[in-house]
């Protein structure tokens, strides 16, 4: 629960204005990925048809996520959970489209993400489903590879480390 | 302080970052219920032709 106490932020005063903008933006695509990832769900669990809330959502997830300058407040406001959300298999056990795995994977490739991020998000244990998986592609699951073994070693390095 | 059994891939290292790992990724039965059919698929095209 170390993570819990994480003071919320350190960006200097004169920023505020435009992170709270920026906050705000990243709040709102949280809310339509979360229902996007439900009504998906639901469609799935109901056999009605393919699951394509996620998809028509996708390009402006890609567009947010692909903004540098935009790194920090996404990590901040835990749109990693969201990003989790989406990579979960479906209530038939299937995959996520692979456009859907392929922007996200090669988004978490590009974020900063420290310890506190993958413990406030519980992104690693669906990266574990990808590395187990047998369903995903070989690119795919390089690419969670690469990204477990980035984040476990801050954990068994040295000692004090994480915290950052 | 209990001792609990390690998996063998992270045996080596102490028990704070044992739990450490757990915590960010799991125990691998959170989305097992997904992996159970790819075993029966992979049986059965081994057995099935």
């Amino acid at each position: 629960d170390r993570a819990l106490k994480k003071p919320k932020m350190k960006r200097r005063k004169g920023e505020e204005d435009l992170t709270n903008d920026e906050d705000e933006l990243i709040q709102i695509l949280k809310n339509q990925m979360d229902e996007a990832a439900k009504k998906d769900v639901e469609l799935n669990e109901n056999n009605q048809g393919i699951a394509i809330n996620k998809i028509q959502l996708l390009p402006k997830v890609t567009d947010i996520l692909s903004k540098a300058n935009l790194a920090e407040v996404i990590l901040d406001n835990n749109l990693l959970a969201e990003v989790r959300q989406w990579l979960e298999p479906l209530p038939d056990a299937s995959l996520p489209s692979y456009e859907i795995q392929k922007t996200l994977f090669a988004a978490l490739l590009k974020l900063p993400i420290s310890t506190n991020h993958l413990r406030e998000s519980g992104i690693g244990k669906v990266l574990l489903f990808y590395q187990k998986s047998k369903r995903v592609e070989p690119k795919i699951k390089r690419v969670a590879d690469k990204l477990i073994s980035d984040w476990t070693r801050p954990i068994i390095g040295a000692s004090d480390n994480y915290r950052d | 302080k209990q001792e609990r059994l390690k998996p063998t891939e992270i045996s080596g290292i102490d028990s704070e970052k044992v739990d450490e790992l757990y915590d960010i990724f799991g125990d691998g039965e959170e989305y097992a219920w997904a992996l159970e059919g790819e075993e029966e698929d992979a049986e059965n095209e081994e057995s099935g032709r």
